[in-house]
């Protein structure tokens, strides 16, 4: 049974928290936290119950995702998400933070700015590039859509842990069914700058 | 190599745990950096991104002048500089 309720804002000026028994009669707001800081998304861990993650994303001081192992009062930045070396790519923007798996407990997911999926088995703490994905062919047709080249989504299946999806704007819907290693697009009907067919047709 | 104090103004400050200041033994702006990263290594990303650039609207000043006005992080430190980082403002309407 329900017995609270959280409702999490990121914002262009900070991260807002609304807490609410389970009848939803009356809420109490929380924050800002990080005020004045862009932030595009903040992430409840339900495998803990405990844990929320902020994509803040600053002018100065560059971005980074800030955790916090108290439902929101206190709050400390992991490592960054990062571009290895040689990659011309350079880590701008955290877009959206997912967490894994139930069968996964530590592991957790963010997408980015270029478009880049990153995975941690450290809930959080640290994060290695799904170079599967990120470096995949269709990479040279990604293009940014009007808010710039993001991951904005990460969906993955509570039936099985092997099985996400993510989406990119603006490149489209890409799915793995063995736990990141391929992954395959699916975008049928969907507009995108990413060939469909073998003549490079776009649908 | 002397001893600089390096000066954390605004939202630096908060990112070393509220410190405002570290004195540090330096030769030039870049050993000074580095001997701020290694007292607070939360300022590592802070000040640059994963392949090592500094990261924009972060102003550095040795003593009164800003570093890109003199040899960047080349710039050389006596005994007693005081370095100053500055997060850039702007905006607001004209």
């Amino acid at each position: 049974m329900t017995r609270s309720v959280l409702v999490l804002l990121g914002t262009k000026k900070g991260v807002y928290v609304f807490r609410s028994g389970a009848a939803r009669e009356r809420w109490r707001l929380e924050g800002p936290y990080f005020p004045g800081q862009p932030v595009y998304h903040v992430a409840f861990d339900p495998r803990d119950g405990e844990s929320l993650f902020a994509g803040v994303n600053m002018t100065w001081g560059g971005p980074r995702v800030e955790i916090s192992r108290d439902l929101g009062k206190t709050w400390k930045p992991g490592k960054n998400p990062a571009f290895p070396d040689g990659d011309d790519r350079t880590f701008s923007r955290t877009w959206h933070i997912e967490a894994g798996h139930a069968k996964e407990p530590n592991v957790m997911w963010v997408g980015t700015e270029p478009a880049a999926l990153f995975k941690s088995t450290d809930r959080g703490q640290s994060w290695e590039s799904v170079r599967s994905l990120n470096d995949h062919p269709d990479t040279k047709h990604w293009a940014p859509g009007g808010g710039g080249l993001g991951m904005h989504s990460i969906v993955v299946d509570a039936g099985d842990p092997k099985s996400m999806a993510i989406g990119i704007s603006s490149a489209g819907v890409y799915e793995t069914s063995d736990g990141g290693r391929s992954w395959t697009r699916h975008n049928e009907g969907l507009a995108s700058p990413v060939p469909q067919g073998p003549e490079g047709d776009y649908t | 190599m002397g001893n600089v104090t390096v000066k954390l103004h605004g939202a630096f400050s908060e990112f070393a745990g509220g410190a405002r200041s570290a004195t540090v033994e330096a030769s030039d702006i870049a050993s000074a950096l580095a001997g701020l990263v290694g007292r607070y290594p939360s300022l590592a990303e802070r000040l640059r991104d994963e392949h090592g650039k500094m990261r924009e609207h972060v102003n550095i000043f040795a003593n009164d002048e800003e570093m890109r006005y003199l040899d960047g992080e080349r710039t050389a430190l006596r005994d007693g500089d005081i370095v100053h980082i500055v997060p850039a403002v702007s905006g607001g309407e004209g």
